[in-house]
């Protein structure tokens, strides 16, 4: 009932915080969810809302400025500057003189984005007991209080199976004695006595085989568990480096995963990136870190960075990050974890072909991609699956061998 | 003899069929499972009793435990510190470029991953290779990690810089100059007009240097008859496709003369016969040998080689008699059935549209050849000297004089470049004494071969792919050279290196770009140079007016001088050797001859008849002696040959090449002397065993290859396509013909399968397909096929993933002619008179396939979309599947071919070689099955990026490695579900077929017969 109790407390907050969200939502929801994206994707990188980072903190900014002249300035900042605009020049020289990107963006689009940020001030001064992010209280919510892992739930169950029998074998060796105390004592007259004998008498040499027996079937268990996982590197999480925070970047910034993975976009490996990329934000910011100035050097000196790999899938599976990515839209984390909450990188899947073969067993295809359509479309399992459920990888032959092993 | 019931035959055994021959065929592997040599790899002794097998068993379990033990190797991944930006990880890039080595010319695009060139295709912009290339230049990629490379400059023999290479030669250069001494620059032929301005440059500031070219297998004679008749000492260019009529005198054109992927590219438009268009060319060839051409012509004739002249003369005169010219004065001669004169009718009544192609290097012959097309206006049409070929320039005569120069102690000084005189040369010796008396004596090489190693210094070059340049292969026909990695090693382009020895600081680059913006008048040069670089070709041919003709036929057929012998040698090139440069490359020397179907040798190829009058089989060795040189080399049988003649290949015994190319073979330069030479055969007595694929089953006299005539084909385009057929009772008692290579409902073990996605599929045109070998190089370096060597291919263990197989039938001159037993006894006694099929074989990915059903581990599965998956982690090599495959196309790993020590020619064993395998493609082990998989990489490329751009593969976007590099675009490749694709189509056709479709296994490739332009009135 405590539980119960807790549950209906949380849903009753989450309701609130889904009003008091709602409320500040601005009149055009569809303009202020593109800015979201917009945002996240451009402007991220180098601006947070209340704070300075690679360009100044946006708090405010309707304030200082009016629309028009923000348009003008996110469409192209140096034309801007070029046309003599005191504040504009005076903005650049503060900065560094680092050049703000030109936006090729409709009026709406910028719109948009303002509105985004206006939104995100007011959320930002509004404490509330949530963390702000209204995507991981749910998560949080979702996942509640972490069951007991099956595991321990079994240790436990024969533990206490075990000290039951304990207690009971006791309690009859007990008994035993004080009945034969006091048939000697003469207590008792055992030719009076209906004769209740134990119906299994352990004799302590079952115990020993029986104790080895279980022994060894639990070794055998281990053994085949361990074999199972030769060269499984789940939960790999070597040193590297350079102390790169995920957790930070991906996390608190929410920068782009593609910002700095741009091989996601196109090809088959997701790359790390280049120093230059590195430097791209960090020849203004936090120079002074020592990790920083490892980039940096490595930067000047022209020496890359040598990281540890973490995910080595074998080389005769061939997976391509584009296609996961960008023509089926799995999220980087279902493969990679909780990449946003890492602050140092470890590998949160086992990378097994059973593993591979799962996903694709239950992940549906998105059918409104033209190739399905054009290819798959005369087919019965596919009009049929425009009605019903939807068709998985597998059913389009996603499990065969020589769609992954060349 | 029907067409159709025609018998083929592979080899000689065959025909011969000996008992002890098809006791051998019947195995689908050579000898018995090798467990004594596999299990001696790790010292174990079979004869181990029960104490001694516990203690290795007990040692290998806990070895195994201790092993698997072992901390997982901490891998790096080390991204750039400036990506750049054309470059990202895992996205292969192409550069246009051009390979062009004074021998073979293509313009090409490479494939570049992770910054590595892996694969070379050809660029479909070129006016001349036509998106075509050859093995050649398919294998020339390896060269580039070559561990036989120089990878440094040097002098005497011990490394160097190249500061003090510059000084030194600079230095002695000047000095040789300043005293009136000649410097000598030897070079093969230069079609680069910016390297031809740099040689001028040189030739500037050193007033004494001159230039000499010298090919090792050159045109001299044709050159020097144009100069004669046309005023210039170039070569035309040709216009197969013009032809109706093409006459070859030993002009091997699809196979190695001049430029043979232009010559099959142009010569195949006009062999594709369709409904629609029911005509093609008429080939004729007479020739000594058994070539390539000759294989794929409709009439083929031999004669012997020092008659090759009285062809000439004769075909004149039989011109000219029909075009009323006066006829020369020379020796009545013909060839079987009177070929010359039936030749001359067809051409004379197809003049304008008629060629004639020679192979002589004799100018006097050459010249009437020119008169004979005159005779038949071809210049204009399908010959044209107002855009003339670069291809070759050597003239003969020069380097003789060169060599008597430096005998002399004239010349100063000789820089060598693409040129390997020492080995290829015929008079070497001579070249080599003559090197003794040279003052300064520099190679630019890439290898220290034969005549680098006797050179003082050597500067090392770099490969083409690693040097910017251009060409120009025919007049207005450029293209670009542009690198695609930076240099390997320590090396220098030859031109960068003749730059800095005329005191030029500029690079090659900023050369190569001022010379084309001097010379050239676009208003907007960056755009222009920017569209040239990436198209790889700049093409502003023009076509003019035919320079005059003026020859005088009467005196040069008065200069003919013939000289024969009861048995002549000749020498010639090898489809894969080709002239020899490229010996070092174990992809080359283990492709198969596309007509004796031997590697890794040259052999003396002679008649069948031949033979049995000397008692001679196959690897006999025999001493072949001629002018005071002689060679031991194993006798090769070759129906084909004219009976009194010999045939060895050039191109081998390198002492030289590298560890793969050095003394393979013997050299056959000496021999070439003279046009042909008097030859002394001996028997030694001794025997070795060549490496022949395909000969070693038989075909049980199965309809394997088919094909029919012209004029059949036109009255029935399914002629000689006879399809197999059951008669099965209906209900109603009658009986219905049902065909199981076209039926999908015939009665099958198989379950039906509905392929409802895609159904790859491919189609090969037997009509088109030259044999040439391109596709099977192209398909090694595309998947990582290794090399085995010469011992393994003996023992049919060659891992060559598709192979062309060649058919022998005896000829049928006329469309109904019928062959008596006892002709069919007299030929199989000549052997010589023969036709030839090709017939490319790769997995045929059957819909009812057989290897599946046998595999007992589920290694050999079947797609959704047609392929027949081969999944090599799940196979345990019981090799069941390769017994039960018709079509014979599974190769097993039989050992370790990137890390046992025996197969060190595979390129998979070098770090430098690792370097070519493609990233996409497993490396497979030991104990596994293999084979063609339809390319399912590029299949799965191409399917990916049909999914970015929401819609479905276009037709033709899914190439195949073998189709993509096919000069004659014989193979076709697609999806059958798509009822407009082209493959579609040509299953519909009436000259499809699938191989033994009897046993309704289905293939997913299917033939279409060969037709031949047979006349069957031939006066």
């Amino acid at each position: 009932m405590i539980q119960n109790q807790r549950f209906s407390f949380r849903r009753i907050a989450l309701f609130a915080l889904g009003l008091l969200l709602f409320s500040s939502v601005s009149f055009d929801s569809k303009a202020q969810s593109d800015g979201v994206d917009l945002f996240k994707n451009n402007c991220a990188a180098c601006h947070k809302i209340d704070q300075d980072l690679v360009g100044p903190a946006l708090k405010g900014i309707a304030e200082r400025h009016d629309e028009a002249w923000l348009i003008k300035w996110i469409r192209n900042s140096q034309a801007v500057i070029a046309s003599g605009d005191q504040y504009a020049v005076d903005l650049f020289a503060k900065w560094n003189k680092v050049a703000m990107p030109a936006y090729d963006w409709s009026d709406e689009e910028i719109k948009s984005v303002l509105a985004y940020i206006k939104e995100q001030e007011t959320a930002t001064t509004a404490a509330t007991t949530a963390t702000g992010d209204p995507l991981k209280d749910a998560e949080a919510l979702v996942a509640g209080d972490d069951a007991f892992p099956m595991s321990t739930l079994l240790y436990i169950i024969i533990f206490l199976a075990a000290a039951v029998i304990y207690l009971l074998v006791r309690m009859q060796k007990q008994y035993q004695n004080s009945y034969e105390n006091q048939v000697e004592k003469g207590q008792l007259d055992p030719e009076k006595l209906i004769e209740v004998k134990p119906r299994i008498k352990i004799k302590p040499g079952y115990m020993v085989v029986g104790g080895l027996g279980l022994f060894l079937l639990g070794g055998i268990g281990w053994g085949i568990d361990v074999a199972q996982h030769v060269g499984i590197q789940q939960g790999y999480q070597p040193s590297q480096p350079i102390a790169f925070s995920h957790e930070l970047h991906a996390g608190k910034h929410e920068i782009q995963c593609s910002y700095c993975h741009t091989g996601v976009e196109r090809g088959k490996s997701a790359t790390i990136p280049a120093v230059n990329v590195c430097m791209n934000c960090h020849n203004q910011i936090k120079t002074s870190s020592p990790e920083i100035k490892k980039i940096a050097a490595a930067y000047e000196n022209n020496k890359p960075i040598e990281w540890v790999r973490i995910h080595n899938l074998q080389d005769f599976a061939y997976f391509n990050h584009y296609q996961h990515y960008k023509i089926a839209g799995i999220e980087c984390q279902t493969c990679h974890g909780p990449i946003q909450e890492m602050p140092e990188v470890y590998q949160h899947s086992n990378l097994t072909m059973g593993w591979c073969i799962n996903c694709h067993r239950e992940t549906k295809v998105n059918l409104d991609n033209g190739y399905y359509q054009q290819v798959h479309g005369d087919s019965e399992k596919f009009k049929n699956a425009l009605t019903e459920k939807g068709l998985t990888i597998a059913n389009l032959g996603g499990l065969e061998c020589s769609k992954c092993h060349y | 003899m029907d067409i159709a019931q025609k018998k083929y035959w592979r080899s000689v055994e065959e025909l011969n069929a000996s008992p002890q021959f098809i006791e051998e065929s019947s195995k689908e592997f050579a000898e018995e499972i090798p467990v004594d040599e596999l299990l001696s790899e790790n010292s174990l002794n079979l004869n181990a009793n029960r104490r001694d097998f516990l203690k290795v068993f007990g040692f290998s379990v806990t070895a195994a435990t201790l092993a698997a033990c072992t901390k997982t190797p901490v891998k790096r991944a080390v991204p750039f510190v400036q990506q750049p930006e054309e470059m990202s990880p895992s996205i292969p890039t192409w550069y246009a470029t051009t390979y062009s080595d004074g021998y073979d010319y293509a313009s090409i695009i490479v494939k570049t991953r992770e910054g590595r060139p892996i694969k070379i295709e050809g660029n479909t912009f070129s006016g001349i290779s036509q998106g075509g290339v050859n093995a050649r230049v398919h294998a020339s990629v390896l060269g580039l990690y070559d561990n036989a490379r120089l990878q440094h400059p040097t002098k005497s023999g011990k490394i160097t810089g190249w500061e003090t290479l510059d000084s030194e030669v600079g230095a002695q250069l000047a000095e040789i100059s300043a005293a009136g001494g000649a410097i000598r620059l030897l070079t093969g032929s230069i079609v680069s007009p910016t390297t031809k301005k740099i040689i001028g440059d040189f030739k500037a500031k050193y007033p004494t240097a001159s230039h000499v070219v010298y090919d090792a297998i050159s045109q001299s004679g044709m050159l020097e008859a144009n100069k004669a008749t046309f005023g210039s000492a170039v070569l035309p260019t040709y216009h197969f496709d013009k032809a109706e009529v093409i006459v070859g005198i030993g002009a091997d054109f699809l196979g190695n003369w001049i430029s043979p992927v232009e010559f099959t590219k142009d010569y195949i438009k006009n062999r594709k016969v369709s409904k629609a268009n029911p005509t093609m060319s008429r080939h004729i060839q007479l020739e000594t040998i058994l070539t390539v051409t000759g294989s794929n012509a409709d009439q083929r004739a031999t004669y012997q080689a020092s008659k090759e002249a009285l062809v000439v003369t004769n075909l004149y005169n039989a011109i000219a008699a029909l075009a009323g010219a006066a006829p020369v004065d020379t020796t009545a001669y013909d060839v079987a059935g009177n070929t010359i004169k039936s030749a001359a009718k067809e051409l004379w009544a197809a003049r304008g549209k008629a060629l004639v192609v020679c192979g002589s290097n004799d100018a006097a012959v050459q010249t009437l050849v020119n008169a004979i097309n005159q005779l038949l206006g071809s210049y204009g049409t399908t010959l044209d000297m107002s855009v003339p070929s670069y291809l070759r320039q050597g003239i003969d005569a020069d380097m003789v004089n060169l060599v008597k120069e430096m005998n002399e102690g004239k010349v100063g000084a000789l820089i060598m470049h693409g040129v390997n005189p020492a080995y290829d040369y015929h008079d070497s010796k001579a070249f080599l004494t003559g090197l003794e008396k040279t003052k300064l004596t520099v190679s630019v090489s890439q290898f220290t071969d034969e005549t680098a190693s006797k050179s003082k210094y050597v500067a090392a070059a770099s490969h083409y792919l690693e040097s910017w340049g251009d060409a120009e292969p025919a007049k207005g026909y450029y293209s670009m050279q542009q690198p695609a990695i930076s240099p390997l090693f320590d090396t220098r382009s030859f031109e960068e290196t003749l730059l800095a020895w005329t005191g030029n600081k500029t690079s090659v680059y900023d050369y190569l770009k001022a010379n084309w913006k001097s010379n050239s008048n676009e208003l907007d040069f960056g755009a222009f140079w920017r569209k040239a670089l990436h198209n790889g070709v700049a093409e502003n041919a023009a076509p003019g007016s035919q320079p005059a003709f003026s020859a005088n036929v009467a005196a040069a057929a008065a200069a003919i001088k013939i000289e024969s012998a009861e048995v002549e040698l000749v020498t010639y090139e090898k489809m894969g050797i080709g002239n020899g440069a490229h010996a070092g490359n174990p992809w080359l020397q283990e492709l198969p001859d596309p007509i004796s179907r031997a590697c890794w040798d040259n052999y003396l190829a002679v008649s069948m008849k031949y033979a049995k009058d000397n008692a001679l089989s196959d690897g006999d060795i025999v001493k072949v002696e001629a002018n005071g040189y002689s060679v031991e080399v194993p006798v090769l049988i070759q129906p084909g040959t004219f009976a009194g003649t010999v045939a060895l290949a050039v191109g081998y015994g390198r002492t030289a090449a590298g560890k793969t190319g050095t003394n393979i073979g013997a050299n056959a330069y000496p021999f070439r002397k003279g046009a042909s030479v008097k030859v002394n055969i001996s028997n030694t007595g001794l025997k070795t065993q060549l490496a022949q694929t395909q000969t070693h089953h038989t075909i049980e006299g199965r309809n394997i290859v088919k094909e029919t005539t012209l004029d059949r084909y036109k009255e029935n385009a399914a002629d000689g396509n006879i399809r197999p057929y059951v008669n099965v009772k209906q209900e109603d008692g009658s009986t219905k013909k049902v065909y199981p290579g076209i039926s999908r409902n015939a009665v099958t073990l198989w379950d039906r399968r509905d392929y409802e996605g895609h159904h790859w599929a491919m189609a090969v045109d037997l009509n088109a397909c030259t044999g040439c070998g391109a596709c099977v190089v192209s398909c090694q370096v595309e998947n990582n096929v290794p090399v085995v060597g010469k011992e393994e291919v003996i023992r049919r263990r060659e891992m060559h993933w598709m192979r062309i197989d060649r058919y022998y039938a005896f000829k049928t001159t006329g469309s109904d002619q019928k062959i008596t037993k006892e002709e069919e006894y007299d030929n199989i006694q000549e052997g010589d008179n023969v036709e030839v099929a090709f017939q490319p074989v790769m997995c045929q990915q059957c819909d009812n396939a057989p290897c599946e059903t046998v595999c007992p581990v589920l290694a050999t599965t079947h797609s959704d979309e047609g392929l027949n998956q081969m999944t090599y982690n799940r196979c345990v090599g019981t090799r069941y599947c390769a017994n039960n495959c018709p079509y014979k196309v599974r190769r097993f790993n039989w050992f370790s071919y990137v890390d046992n020590s025996k197969f060190a020619n595979n390129p998979a064993q070098t770090d430098l070689g690792k370097m070519v395998l493609n990233p996409d493609v497993t490396v497979r082990a030991r104990g596994v099955m293999e084979k063609c998989t339809f390319c399912v990489q590029r299949i799965q490329a191409v399917k990916l990026e049909s999914k970015r751009n929401n819609r479905r593969p276009l037709d033709g976007e899914v190439q195949t490695a073998c189709q993509q590099s096919c000069p004659s675009n014989a193979i076709v490749f697609g999806d059958l579900n798509d009822p407009d694709s082209a493959v579609s189509q040509l299953f519909l056709n009436e000259r499809a077929y699938g191989v033994i479709e009897e046993l309704n296994v289905l293939p997913s490739v299917n033939y279409l017969t060969k037709v031949r332009n047979k006349k069957s009135t031939v006066a």
